[in-house]
C-alpha cells in the first residue's frame, strides 16, 4: 500500500518540478547565492539596544 | 584606502586627486566621474556597496553630453519601446537591459538598491551571469530614460537587450538540463531506497518482485527524460560510423535497463535499476556542469547591434532630429558629429573628415574620407561634422560581412569531436572489447550468466573513470581560471593550452593599452611665458576637457594645481582644435595645421601643439603605451618554452624593437590584414592561441587553435574566443598555460587509477567473488579518490 502512495507523491513531484522548470525559477542560478550576502536589514536591527546592551 | 589608487574605480591616481569626504573620512578619486559617481552612491545611502566592491579598474563616466540627453530621450517613445518592453496592466512596464560596467556582486545589489529607491519602481533583479537588469516600473511614475540615467550618474551604461536565438537556444537546454537532472536525482533516491530494501537480504521474494517492478516504473522516466539525449545522440554517432562516449554510455543504460526488464518480467536474475539512475545522474551532472562552463562567459557579451549606436540625428525638411537607426531608410541623410560612430553604411553627401576605421583595421591612424567616399557601419567620425546618406537598407551592411568572413572561419575550426575525444575512444574501444571478450569467455562456460556479466562489466567500468575522472578535474581547473582572471568557454581550451607550443599577440589593444597617453612634453625654448611642465598640461587639460575627442582623455584635470593664468571662452572647433583667452592672449590647442606649427614628419607618435597668440608654447606627444606587464609575461612564456609572435596591422616598423628588448621571442609580423592575419596563423605548424581583441582580429581568432580576447575586446571579437582574459593582466595567460598542463597530469592520474582500479575489481567482480555492497564501497572509495585528486588544482 505504502508503494502506491509512494509513486504518486513522486509523479506530483515530478509535474510540479517540471512546472517550476518551465516557469523559469532556476535560470539564475548564481545571483541568489551572492545577494544573501549583502545585508539589506540594516534598519531593522535595533541599534540603540544593541549599544545600550554593549554598555 | 590610500591616495594611490582611486576610491571608486581602482586605477591609479594622478598626483593631485580628486577628494571628497565619506563619513568623515577623506577618500581620493582619479577623475570627475568616479567622483560624482561615489557622491551619488554615498548621498543615496548607499555606502555600504564600497564595503564589497571590487574595483574594475575602469574610471567611470557620470556626465551626459546634450546630445546623449536628447538620445536618452529616445528610450521612452512608444515606437522604440515596442521591442523589448513589455506592458502590463495599470500602465505597469517590464524590460530586460544590458548593464555594462558591472565588476562584481557589490554592483548588482548597488544597482537594484538604487533602482528600487525610486519611485514608481516595482521589481529590479540583476543577474550576475549574463549582467542582465529584469525590470519592472510603473510608467505613469517613472519613465525608461529616468531609470537609465539613474544607472548613468552611479557608473552604468544599460542598453535594451534582445535575447538573439541562440540566446533563446541557450535558456531552452538549461531548462532542458536542470529537468533531466532532477528526474534522474529523483529517480536515483528512490531506487536506491529499493536497493538498501532488496540488499537488506531479509523480505520475502513476493516483496522483492514488487520492488523490482517499482524499480522498473521509476527508471522508465529516467530513460525517457533523462537519458534520451545521450541515446539520440549516440544513434547518430553509429550513424556516422562514429565512435563517441555517447555510444558507450547509451550501451551501457539500455542494455542494464532492457536486462533488468527482463529480470522484472521473468522473476529470475538481478536488477540494475539503481545503477542505472545513478549513473544517468552523474552523467547528466558532469554535462550540465560543462555546459555552464562553457556557456557562463559568453553570455556575458550582448548582441553585435549594441556595439553599433541605436540611434542617430537624421535631417530632413524639417531640420534634425533623433530617431531610432531602424527607423532609417535607405536615402535618409544622418549627421554626424565629431566622435560619434556611423550606425550604417553609407556615402558622404557633403563634409570633409577623417574616420577612425580600427575597429575594422585595428589600427588607429584615421582614413579620410570626402563627399563621395563610402563610409561603414562601425567606424568612427573623427574631425568634422559629415552628412551622410544612408545606402539601401537591405543593401549588404560591411559590419555583417565581417560577421559572416568570421562565422565561416569558425565553422572550418577543428572541434572539439576530432582532439579531446582521442583519450576517450581508445577507451571506449578497449571497454567493448575487453567486455566482448569476457562475454565470449563467459559463453563458453556458462551461456546463462554471459549476459549479465557483460553488462555489470560496462557498468563497472563506465562510471568512475570517464565521468568523474576527466570532467571534475576540468571543471576545478575551470574554476580555479575564473578566479584568476581567465573564463573558459568551449570544453577543449584546457588541453589546448596544456599543449601549447606558442601564441600569437595583437599588438594594439591588446599588448599596449589601446588609448592615448602622454608621452612626453617638449617645451618651445623661446616661448612667451615661462612655463613650467606641469603649467602648461593643466592649461591643456582644462581646454580638453571642454573637447569630446579621445585624445581630450590623456590629459587629466588636476584639480588642486593652480595657475595665474585664467582661461577664458574656451572653445570647441570641432576634430581640429581648441581655442581659449587669457590676459596673455590668444591660446590654441589642436593639430600642427590647426596651430601653424612644423609637424615632424618622423614622428612615432601623435603630436598636440599649445600655441599663445601663435607661438607655439609647447608640444605634447601622445602614443599608445605598451603595458607594463608585457616584459613579465614573455619572460615567463620563454620558461614555459611557450614562443610568443606579434602580429599587428600596424606598418610601422619602430615598434618591432621595443618588443624585442621585452623579450619577443618569435616573429614580428606587421602590416597584416584581418585576411593575412588568418594566413599566417593557418600556416604555422605550432600548436598556437591567438591573444586579441579588435573587431579586425575576430576572424583570426575564430580560425586559430585557440584563442584568447581580452574584456574590453568587442563583443563580436568575444563571442569567437575560446577564453576570455576578464583582466588585462598578461601574466594570467603563463599560469594558465602551468595549471592547464598540471590538469593533464592530473586526468592522467586519474584515468590511471580509474584503470588499475578496473583491472582489478573488474577479473574479480566478473569471477562473481565481489558481494554487491563491496563493489558499492569500492566504488565509492575510487570516485572520492578521483575527486580529491582533481581538487588538488585549487591553486
Amino acid at each position: 500500500m505504502l508503494i502506491p502512495i509512494t509513486m504518486f507523491l513522486l509523479t506530483a513531484g515530478g509535474v510540479l518540478f517540471w512546472w517550476t522548470v518551465k516557469s523559469g525559477q532556476y535560470d539564475d542560478l548564481d545571483s541568489p547565492a551572492q545577494r544573501i550576502l549583502f545585508d539589506d536589514d540594516e534598519d531593522m536591527i535595533p541599534i540603540n539596544k544593541k549599544e545600550e546592551a554593549d554598555d | 584606502m590610500t591616495s594611490n589608487t582611486c576610491f571608486h574605480c581602482g586605477l591609479p591616481n594622478t598626483g593631485r586627486p580628486l577628494e571628497l569626504s565619506i563619513n568623515g573620512e577623506t577618500k581620493y578619486f582619479c577623475c570627475q566621474g568616479c567622483q560624482s559617481a561615489a557622491q551619488t552612491i554615498i548621498e543615496s545611502g548607499l555606502g555600504e556597496y564600497y564595503r564589497f566592491h571590487q574595483p574594475d579598474q575602469l574610471p567611470v563616466t557620470t556626465a551626459l553630453t546634450d546630445r546623449q540627453k536628447q538620445a536618452l530621450a529616445i528610450y521612452d517613445q512608444d515606437d522604440f519601446q515596442a521591442d523589448f518592453v513589455t506592458r502590463h496592466e495599470n500602465d505597469l512596464r517590464s524590460c530586460i537591459m544590458s548593464i555594462e560596467g558591472i565588476s562584481c556582486s557589490a554592483c548588482s545589489w548597488l544597482i537594484e538598491k538604487r533602482l528600487l529607491q525610486l519611485d514608481g519602481v516595482n521589481q529590479a533583479t540583476v543577474n550576475i551571469g549574463t549582467h542582465r537588469l529584469d525590470i519592472r516600473w510603473d510608467n505613469s511614475k517613472v519613465t525608461l530614460s529616468e531609470l537609465v540615467h539613474s544607472l548613468v550618474l552611479i557608473g552604468y551604461k544599460a542598453s535594451p537587450f534582445l535575447p538573439s536565438q541562440e540566446e533563446k537556444i541557450i535558456q531552452k537546454t538549461q531548462r532542458q538540463y536542470i529537468f533531466r537532472l532532477g528526474i534522474a536525482g529523483i529517480g536515483m533516491m528512490q531506487a536506491m531506497m529499493n536497493a538498501v530494501a532488496l540488499y537488506s537480504g531479509t523480505i520475502t521474494s513476493q516483496h522483492v518482485r514488487w520492488l523490482w517492478w517499482t524499480g522498473l516504473f521509476l527508471t522508465i522516466p529516467v530513460i525517457l527524460i533523462s537519458a534520451r539525449p545521450f541515446i539520440v545522440a549516440a544513434w547518430h554517432a553509429i550513424r556516422q560510423k562514429q565512435l563517441t562516449m555517447d555510444v558507450s554510455v547509451s550501451i551501457a543504460i539500455l542494455s542494464a535497463f532492457i536486462a533488468s526488464c527482463l529480470a522484472t518480467f521473468s522473476g529470475q536474475g538481478e536488477v540494475y535499476f539503481e545503477s542505472v539512475n545513478m549513473f544517468t545522474f552523474f552523467l547528466v551532472l558532469s554535462r550540465f556542469l560543462e555546459f555552464r562552463a562553457r556557456t557562463h562567459s559568453s553570455r556575458k557579451g550582448n548582441q553585435i547591434r549594441q556595439f553599433l549606436p541605436q540611434t542617430c540625428t537624421r535631417l530632413d525638411d524639417q531640420g534634425s532630429s533623433e530617431v531610432s537607426v531602424k527607423e532609417l531608410r535607405g536615402g535618409d541623410i544622418i549627421q554626424l558629429m565629431p566622435g560619434e560612430m556611423c550606425p550604417i553604411d553609407g556615402v558622404i553627401l557633403n563634409g570633409h573628415t577623417e574616420f577612425d576605421e580600427s575597429s575594422f583595421t585595428g589600427e588607429f591612424a584615421g582614413i579620410e574620407k570626402k563627399t563621395g567616399d563610402t563610409v561603414f557601419a562601425g567606424t568612427t567620425n573623427r574631425n568634422q561634422k559629415v552628412q551622410i546618406t544612408v545606402n539601401s537598407h537591405d543593401a549588404v551592411n560591411s559590419f555583417n560581412l565581417l560577421q559572416q568572413l568570421i562565422e565561416r572561419s569558425s565553422s572550418e575550426k577543428p572541434r572539439l569531436a576530432q582532439m579531446a575525444d582521442r583519450g576517450a575512444r581508445q577507451f571506449i574501444w578497449s571497454t567493448l572489447i575487453i567486455a566482448l571478450l569476457i562475454g565470449l569467455v563467459w559463453y563458453w562456460i556458462d551461456p546463462g550468466r554471459a549476459f549479465w556479466i557483460v553488462i555489470s562489466v560496462l557498468v563497472v567500468t563506465c562510471p568512475c573513470a570517464l565521468s568523474l575522472a576527466t570532467p571534475t578535474a576540468l571543471a576545478r581547473a575551470t574554476l580555479t581560471l575564473k578566479e584568476t582572471g581567465l573564463i573558459v568557454t568551449r570544453g577543449y581550451v584546457l588541453e589546448r593550452l596544456a599543449t601549447l607550443e606558442s601564441i600569437a599577440f595583437d599588438k594594439t589593444g591588446t599588448l599596449t593599452e589601446g588609448r592615448f597617453a602622454l608621452q612626453s612634453i617638449d617645451l618651445a625654448p623661446d616661448s612667451p611665458l615661462c612655463l613650467t611642465k606641469k603649467e602648461a598640461c593643466w592649461l591643456s587639460a582644462v581646454m580638453e576637457s571642454y573637447s569630446e575627442h579621445s585624445i581630450g582623455q590623456a590629459f587629466t584635470v588636476d584639480s588642486g594645481f593652480t595657475s595665474q593664468i585664467e582661461l577664458t571662452d574656451i572653445a570647441n572647433h570641432s576634430g581640429s582644435g581648441l581655442t581659449a583667452q587669457s590676459s596673455h592672449g590668444q591660446w590654441k590647442l589642436g593639430s600642427a595645421a590647426f596651430t601653424g606649427c612644423q609637424q615632424h614628419k618622423d614622428s612615432q607618435s601623435t603630436d598636440i601643439h599649445l600655441t599663445l597668440n601663435n607661438q607655439r608654447v609647447a608640444t605634447f606627444h601622445l602614443s599608445d603605451p605598451i603595458r607594463s606587464t608585457v616584459e613579465n609575461t614573455f619572460a615567463s612564456l620563454a620558461q614555459l618554452n611557450v614562443g610568443s609572435h606579434i602580429l599587428t596591422g600596424d606598418p610601422n616598423p619602430e615598434a618591432e624593437h621595443l618588443f624585442r628588448a621585452r623579450g619577443l621571442s618569435g616573429d614580428y609580423q606587421r602590416a597584416l590584414t584581418p585576411e593575412g592575419k588568418v594566413n599566417w596563423v593557418q600556416q604555422q605548424p605550432d600548436n598556437m592561441a591567438v591573444v586579441g581583441d579588435g573587431l579586425n582580429d575576430a576572424p583570426v581568432l575564430a580560425r586559430a587553435n585557440l584563442s584568447i580576447a581580452m574584456m574590453d575586446a568587442t563583443d563580436l571579437t568575444k563571442s569567437q574566443a575560446d577564453a576570455l582574459l576578464l583582466t588585462n593582466h598578461l601574466p594570467t595567460l603563463a599560469n594558465a598555460i602551468r595549471l592547464a598542463r598540471k590538469t593533464n597530469q592530473i586526468i592522467r592520474q586519474n584515468l590511471a587509477w580509474a584503470l588499475v582500479y578496473n583491472a582489478i575489481a573488474l577479473p574479480v567482480a566478473a569471477a562473481g567473488l565481489v558481494a554487491p555492497w563491496q563493489a558499492a564501497i569500492g566504488m565509492s572509495v575510487s570516485s572520492l579518490l578521483v575527486v580529491g585528486n582533481a581538487m588538488r588544482l585549487k591553486r
